[in-house]
């Protein structure tokens, strides 16, 4: 049997056991950027879940690079932060095209109301609003923390999820219509 | 709960209540498989319907004319390079340079010359507009998925590809156990006039 082999390009090889405690971390890792990615980009649409399988690829990729595993976490959520912006970014401009990503069936609908309300509200944010609420208040950093995994200041991340607040009242209350516009 | 919470100045949502949202719809820990076809995954409005069209309609006439004005109705469609292969950091890629080069994610329609090179227990599957084909299926019965690939398959199509979505993806068991361990396995490209 010919066995190829061919190397990672710009990857210095690994030893087994640095594999090995990639991998736990990795598994370790996988709820909390599946879980960011899916709530940033919209729970219940095909891409999300796309979404979320690339942001893991690219955790697997970039792990081995990680030096202080007590960053982990900070550093997935970066990662999980950045995909996330990126592909709810492109859903927006799908959107405006009239393309819209299909929903996956049965997501959510057991939910109350007021939670569905209050979910569909959050989708209409801009992502990077989004990515500020997960990370400050699912994922549970810090504002230093969500400064640096979205690349801003504390004082944006303040500002963003502020605006995050308030827009999602607009939204609630019927005045979604002026939001949209400002938007836009 | 009540949502929202509202203030006289400044209407704003509680934390509490987008965090307990946002634990409702956080869902499982791994991505949800999703088995429908590429072409399902967008639900396409009127407009689009429409502008889908009349943008067919548009290349039909003027794509014909503008090739027969240069005189360029020969055989020779550009290239691209197609893999389902661990290279370069990736298990699948296309590309228009070559084999584990840059991917791309956009292409014009036309018709293509792809190179395909795919590794034999790990078939590539490409779907899309028109569009629905494996390579080859070759690998030794005593092969342990372990050792690397028992054969490397190289095939040459030539396909037209249309205005759309496509997706290719690594497929078989090695994939399938690459995709459970995080490996990117399903990539797509959207062909799109320039």
């Amino acid at each position: 049997m010919e066995i190829i082999e061919i190397p990672l390009a710009g990857r210095p090889p690994q030893s087994d056991q640095d594999k090995r405690s990639s991998d736990v971390l990795l598994v370790e890792l996988r709820s909390l950027v599946v879980r960011t990615v899916r709530l940033v980009v919209g729970a219940g649409s095909s891409i999300a879940e796309d979404a979320a399988q690339e942001a893991l690829f690219e955790l697997s990729r970039s792990l081995p690079s990680l030096s202080d595993p007590r960053a982990a976490r900070a550093f997935a959520a970066r990662i999980a932060a950045r995909v996330a912006i990126r592909m709810a970014q492109r859903e927006r401009r799908f959107a405006l095209l009239g393309l819209a990503a299909r929903r996956l069936p049965d997501s959510g609908s057991t939910q109350p109301l007021a939670l569905i309300e209050l979910k569909e509200a959050f989708d209409l944010l801009p992502p990077r609003q989004r990515a500020t609420a997960v990370l400050r208040l699912y994922v549970g950093l810090d504002e230093q923390e969500t400064a640096e995994a979205l690349g801003c200041s504390v004082g944006t991340v303040k500002r963003q999820l502020h605006d995050a607040r308030h827009k999602l009242a607009l939204y609630l209350t019927g005045s979604d219509s002026a939001v949209e516009g400002k938007e836009r | 709960m009540t949502l929202p919470t509202m203030q006289a100045e400044h209407a704003t949502v509680a934390d509490d209540s987008i965090r307990a949202m946002l634990e409702a719809f956080a869902g499982p820990a791994d991505p949800i498989s999703d088995q429908e076809a590429v072409s399902q995954k967008r639900t396409a409005s009127r407009r689009t319907l429409v502008v889908l069209a009349a943008a067919v309609v548009t290349l039909g006439l003027s794509v014909p004319a503008a090739l027969a004005l240069l005189g360029q109705f020969s055989q020779k469609y550009p290239d691209l390079y197609a893999w389902s292969y661990e290279l370069h950091g990736g298990t699948v890629g296309l590309s228009s340079v070559r084999f584990g080069g840059p991917i791309v994610s956009r292409v014009a329609p036309g018709t293509y010359r792809i190179d395909i090179m795919a590794a034999g227990d790990m078939p590539l599957h490409v779907q899309g507009p028109g569009l629905d084909r494996f390579s080859t299926y070759k690998a030794s019965p005593d092969d342990t998925w372990i050792n690397g690939h028992t054969y490397t398959v190289y095939e040459r199509w030539v396909v037209r590809l249309r205005a759309g979505r496509y997706v290719y993806r690594a497929t078989g068991p090695k994939a399938a156990r690459d995709a459970s361990a995080g490996v990117k396995i399903v990539r797509r490209f959207v062909v799109h006039p320039r």
